[in-house]
């Protein structure tokens, strides 16, 4: 039970990973020990193997190869860079061509301004009439108009509002 | 020499290359003991660089190349492994022909004593990585990057993203079956 709790440190005593105090224990412990101090000294020359194994080498040409696979294999950071502003740009020039074509439908078909018409002959109280209906912002050019209007009690606010008094 | 190209280097990659080639002998080393095999580990090292170049945007410049490079590696070797069937594993105590009642075993070469380590080091190079071949991933990554990488405790648990206590048992249970499957190969 102590040897199984004390080999469990013997790589990071060998390491040099382990307190004071628990590197104390471990070395009075393998003092009189005999399997954990193989065990320790097997640990050791392991250690000491594996950090001399031979370096292997790679397939010649292994390393240009591979790095030249990875560039064409993903695009640079600047070419991304770049392809997104061109698309960007495309869309932008895509989306400015169809305002300017809505903005230029629009002049072209105009639907607010109505057509002109004949011009018709109107006695006064159809004229006073009509006007009151359209709410007009022009104001009637005939004064007997107008009297005519207030004397029937024809709404003729739009008169009042724009302080027009023609009498 | 090759830091004055890393800032003479201005694209992207340019300066992934410059670091490549800085590291690249503890890239193959680490690789290749992962790995086993020379045309294992060079695929290895391809899936990593396209990975790490993919990511390259999120290195800090200044800091280590190498443990960044490395936990890359170790994510792409471990899930290299999952894609690949399991392999059974020839046990190193196996008899080698077992037919018609005969069966030898390996034979086992006593360099005496005290053997040069060197030496040592190259004559048991095909038995060690075949003990390590056998190890769990996760104790053969930590026995290669501290025992062959010579990366401490913590170069170890930052670049695996792990806690140090992990790093020492798993390292201590790495040793210890790789100590158990070479003793009968020389007294270690």
């Amino acid at each position: 039970m102590e040897c199984e709790r004390h080999n469990q440190n013997l790589s990071a005593f060998l390491d040099g990973r382990l307190s004071r105090k628990e590197m104390a224990r471990v070395e009075e412990h393998i003092r009189g020990c005999r399997r954990c101090r193989e065990d320790l000294a097997e640990l050791s020359r392991l250690k000491q193997v594996l950090a001399n194994l031979p370096d292997s080498e790679p397939s010649p040409g292994f390393w240009n190869a591979s790095l030249h696979s990875v560039r064409t294999a993903v695009p640079s950071r600047r070419a991304i860079t770049g392809m997104r502003i061109r698309q960007c740009l495309a869309v932008c020039a895509a989306a400015a061509s169809i305002v300017l074509m809505a903005m230029v439908a629009r002049i072209e078909s105009p639907t607010s301004i109505p057509a002109p018409t004949e011009p018709t002959t109107l006695h006064a109280d159809s004229l006073v009439a009509l006007s009151s209906s359209l709410r007009t912002e022009l104001p009637l050019a005939d004064t007997g108009t107008l009297r005519f209007a207030r004397t029937n009690g024809i709404a003729t606010d739009w008169a009042d509002d724009h302080k027009l008094d023609f009498e | 020499m090759l830091s004055a190209l890393r800032l003479l280097a201005t694209s992207d990659a340019d300066r992934f290359e410059a670091l490549v080639r800085e590291h690249q002998a503890s890239i193959y080393r680490v690789a290749y003991r992962l790995c086993g095999a020379r045309e294992d580990a060079e695929d290895l090292i391809q899936e990593t660089l396209l990975e790490a170049y993919k990511a390259f945007g999120r290195f800090t410049p200044g800091t280590h190349f190498d443990r960044w490079i490395f936990r890359i590696m170790r994510n792409t070797f471990i899930d290299r492994l999952r894609c690949k069937p399991r392999v059974q594993c020839e046990s190193l105590d196996s008899p080698l022909d077992a037919d018609a009642g005969r069966s030898s075993t390996r034979e086992i070469v006593d360099h005496g004593n005290q053997p040069d380590l060197r030496l040592m080091a190259r004559l048991l190079d095909g038995p060690i990585q075949e003990a390590l071949d056998a190890l769990p991933a996760d104790y053969r990554i930590v026995v290669v990057l501290s025992d062959i990488q010579q990366m401490t405790y913590e170069e170890i648990s930052k670049t695996l993203g792990c806690p140090i206590g992990t790093v020492r048992s798993r390292l201590h249970r790495g040793r210890a079956i790789l100590k158990d499957k070479l003793k009968s190969y020389a007294r270690l």
